[in-house]
């Protein structure tokens, strides 16, 4: 983070080696376009920079940290400028078949993340799919469904607990 | 904000959905370690669907562009983005006010073919950038930098851009555009490139207000120094208007009967 924070190139190289192709990748999801990917990629590690004095290793893990930037600042711009419509459909590219080190660290995550998801039932699926990658409120799932308010937020917690469970299992593995 | 109301909350927070909530959010959690630790645990949750998305490949120079963007907001003094709260206010206040005495003006197109009117309309829009230019010039090292607006094929149109550059860590745009029309090529977006094929999104409308026009507005930590391109591109991605952001005035352009 001090490399990061004094602009040090191989800081900033091994952050994004880490994290530039799971960030682009959400910003192609949420956003559907390249260019929108790339804006986002690179306001997520200025962000980063400006906010690292801030980390916290004692306070959650760095990819959560620099994952809910990321979310957060394409959610933002998803609701800035499109409203809550569905962001268009976006096909990618495939993961390389000779994965290197950090392919492999990213596969891990994203195998993490399928079994995560696999364990939610099929509404807890399309409800986090509403929230997390369209950028809906509970209160707006609600009045949507036309059902109680409490009752959205009730399972959006549930849901999270569930991925948060599997989480843990992982890593007592 | 008590912890109740804010665990109830913790849910949308960590989806990235909570809104106006989330400020009050942080700062609870700042103070509470109960809920700081629930908290942790659902950003935790939250993050994992991060990778749920595949994985895209992104081109190989975005690596050099985010290194570059970085090394050049670092290279910059920081200072806290509330201090930049009062510009930005000041920015929005001054581009509104653009809209209603420059902008307006340009926009107008009936007498798009008197070059007399055209010239003295442009010159007031040009008056009207460089008072609130001066206001905006408040601090130590900031430029300011405006454009005047207009469509390249002289198919009317046109509008007023301020772009604020400072030796802190966040610059602003505020651009005001007009008298475009309201049909299939919306939604319009608004970009800032620097001639080297690198842009910075400023914002997008698919609504117009009743002169055919709409503000979009942007703070970035990037470098706006040398992004001096204003582009407004219609739905298939043609520039319908178009600017230079010049630290010096923006002078008028020459009446066509001159």
């Amino acid at each position: 983070m001090e490399g990061l924070l004094a602009g040090d190139d191989v800081a900033i190289r091994t952050l994004y080696a880490r994290f530039g192709r799971p960030v682009y990748s959400m910003g192609l999801r949420l956003l559907g376009t390249r260019e929108a990917a790339e804006e986002l990629t690179q306001d997520v590690f200025l962000t980063a920079w400006r906010k690292a004095a801030r980390f916290d290793p004692q306070r959650g893990r760095l990819s959560t940290w620099l994952m809910t930037i990321a979310h957060n600042l394409a959610v933002d711009r998803l609701r800035r400028e499109t409203g809550v419509s569905r962001p268009r459909i976006v096909l990618v590219d495939e993961v390389p078949e000779v994965p290197g080190e950090d392919e492999e660290l990213h596969l891990m995550e994203r195998d993490a993340a399928m079994r995560a998801i696999a364990s939610l039932s099929d509404a807890e699926r399309r409800l986090i799919a509403r929230t997390y990658f369209r950028g809906l409120t509970a209160r707006e799932i609600a009045e949507a469904d036309g059902i109680p308010l409490g009752t959205v937020k009730t399972r959006l917690r549930s849901a999270l607990i569930k991925v948060r469970k599997v989480n843990d299992a992982k890593d007592l593995l | 904000v008590n912890c109740i109301a804010v665990r109830d909350l913790l849910p949308e927070h960590a989806l990235g959905v909570s809104g106006a909530d989330g400020a009050a959010i942080e700062r609870h959690l700042a103070r509470c370690a109960a809920c700081r630790k629930e908290a942790r645990e659902l950003n935790g949750a939250a993050s994992t669907l991060a990778f749920a998305v595949g994985s895209a490949s992104p081109r190989s120079g975005l690596e050099d562009d985010v290194v570059h963007a970085v090394q050049g907001a670092a290279g910059r003094p920081r200072r806290a983005l509330r201090a930049r709260r009062s510009t930005t206010m000041l920015l929005a206040a001054a581009v509104a006010a653009l809209g209603l005495v420059g902008g307006v003006a340009i926009a107008d197109r009936t007498p798009a073919d008197d070059p007399i009117v055209l010239g003295a309309r442009e010159a007031a829009a040009v008056d009207a950038i460089q008072r609130f230019r001066d206001q905006v010039l408040s601090g130590e090292g900031t430029v300011a930098s405006t454009a005047i607006l207009r469509s390249p094929g002289g198919a009317g149109g046109g509008g007023s851009a301020i772009a604020v550059v400072t030796p802190e860590a966040v610059d602003q745009v505020l651009i005001v555009v007009m008298g475009v029309p309201a049909d299939a090529r919306m939604p319009y977006t608004v970009e800032l490139a620097d001639g080297q094929g690198r842009f910075v999104k400023v914002g997008a409308a698919e609504v117009l207000d009743s002169g055919g026009g709409f503000t979009v507005a942007a703070e970035t930590a990037r470098d706006l120094g040398r992004f001096v391109n204003v582009l407004v591109r219609d739905a298939a991605g043609e520039v319908v208007i178009r600017g230079t952001l010049r630290e010096d005035l923006p002078a008028s352009s020459p009446s066509p009967a001159a």
